[in-house]
């Protein structure tokens, strides 16, 4: 196949306004609300938005459905818009910059900004999973409760709720994968 | 075990046990590494925050197409089902938008219309615009200035080239000249015109081809 006829049948091109305009109206919300968690300012998260699409557009010919959802590879752009932006606002003598902020650029690597990015498709994720699976997953790992308390809140033994949080961890990574989340 | 230990949650003893039991069980090690990735960002989740369906923030999109037109020089992707169009565009490689913008055709008179200059980002009230010709995708707003009303139209699909007209009509009907802009096929444009008419006394707009046939109309709330 030819790169042109592989463009021609390419679903989605970012480089069309009306694809372009198509993503915006599907993602642009719940982009700005990652923006807006991350960064706590509603106007530098519609900034990021905004730059988000503008670098989709840019970089439209590497997006590959094949790979990731195009939910995910939006996502994964404005991770690194939300980087910029606090890099660029730490190096503005006078800002302050809020712990969690530093933790994003500072000594982390790519791993904990990546990992927002999983955390907030996992929110979904959580959602999905039945009841007892989430909750022995949300008590214990995510508000780092001991087993035992949670185990007894539950009324089941502990290794019930380690074999709750094992099934549930499993049916994530499932939801996960068919969500195209990459981990 | 395996849950917990890949969330990091057992003591010293039991994670010597589990570790054992991989040792000798690739089924084991398998499930594992599906799992293990999952550790890091459950400790960045929200558990009290819920996912709400998102609306698009208003407006926003008029303000992508308007930093588009600021990119460097760059062609425009080919329309998938026309290959002659994309050879074209390559040859003449021009920047996206700029056309669209060098064309929009000052009148003289109480309409004019203006290229969009990237002069801030005044608010725009979107208003309900429908296309007559199935090629042409369009959105628009106006601004309430004290000298008139200021259209806003982001649009791909206009014949490139082909000249259209734009008169926005008063509450009673009456049409005045809003300005003009060449067709830029299918890529985008943002054409900013403006007209006399108060935004209190207008009632809407159209788009005229060559012909005087009426390809998009909008009106106003």
């Amino acid at each position: 196949m030819s790169d042109a006829a592989g463009t021609a049948r390419a679903p989605v091109d970012l480089r069309r306004v009306e694809d372009l305009e198509t993503a915006y109206r599907t993602h642009a919300g719940e982009l700005e609300r990652f923006a807006l968690r991350q960064l706590r300012d509603p106007g530098a998260a519609a900034d990021v938005v905004q730059e988000v699409f503008v670098r989709a557009w840019r970089h439209a010919e590497r997006y590959d459905a094949g790979i990731a959802s195009l939910r995910v590879w939006l996502f994964t752009i404005a991770k690194n818009v939300v980087v910029d932006h606090v890099r660029h606002a730490r190096s503005r003598p006078g800002t302050p910059t809020a712990p969690a902020d530093l933790a994003l650029v500072v000594g982390q690597g790519g791993d904990f900004s990546d990992d927002l990015v999983t955390a907030w498709f996992l929110e979904e994720a959580l959602t999905r999973l039945g009841d007892d699976q989430r909750s022995a997953i949300v008590e214990t790992s995510v508000r780092g409760r001991p087993y035992a308390e949670v185990a007894a809140e539950q009324g089941v033994p502990v290794g019930t709720l380690r074999s709750r949080v094992f099934y549930g961890l499993r049916t994530l990574r499932r939801i996960m994968d068919d969500m195209g989340v990459p981990l | 075990m395996l849950g917990p230990h890949a969330l990091g949650h057992l003591g010293d003893a039991e994670t010597a046990e589990v570790e054992a039991h991989l040792g000798t069980c690739p089924s084991c090690r398998a499930e594992l590494s599906a799992i293990a990735p999952l550790a890091g960002p459950l400790t960045r989740v929200d558990p009290d925050t819920p996912h709400v369906p998102g609306v698009a923030p208003p407006d926003g999109f008029a303000g992508v197409l308007h930093r588009l037109e600021r990119e460097p020089t760059r062609e425009p992707a080919p329309l998938p089902s026309s290959d002659d169009l994309a050879a074209r565009r390559r040859r003449r490689a021009r920047p996206l938008l700029t056309a669209a913008a060098a064309a929009v055709i000052g009148l003289a008179g109480v309409g004019v219309g203006l290229a969009l200059a990237g002069t801030g980002d005044p608010a725009v009230a979107p208003v309900a615009v429908q296309a007559l010709d199935p090629t042409v995708r369009a959105s628009a707003g106006t601004i309430d200035h004290s000298w008139g009303v200021e259209v806003v139209l982001t649009a791909s699909g206009f014949a490139e080239g082909q000249r259209y007209e734009v008169t926005v009509l008063d509450r009673t009907g009456r049409p005045v000249p809003a300005g003009a802009f060449r067709g830029t096929g299918g890529a985008p444009m943002v054409c900013r015109l403006n007209s006399s008419v108060l935004l209190d006394q207008a009632g809407g707009f159209v788009v005229t081809d060559a012909d005087g046939d009426e390809v998009l109309r909008s009106s106003f709330a």
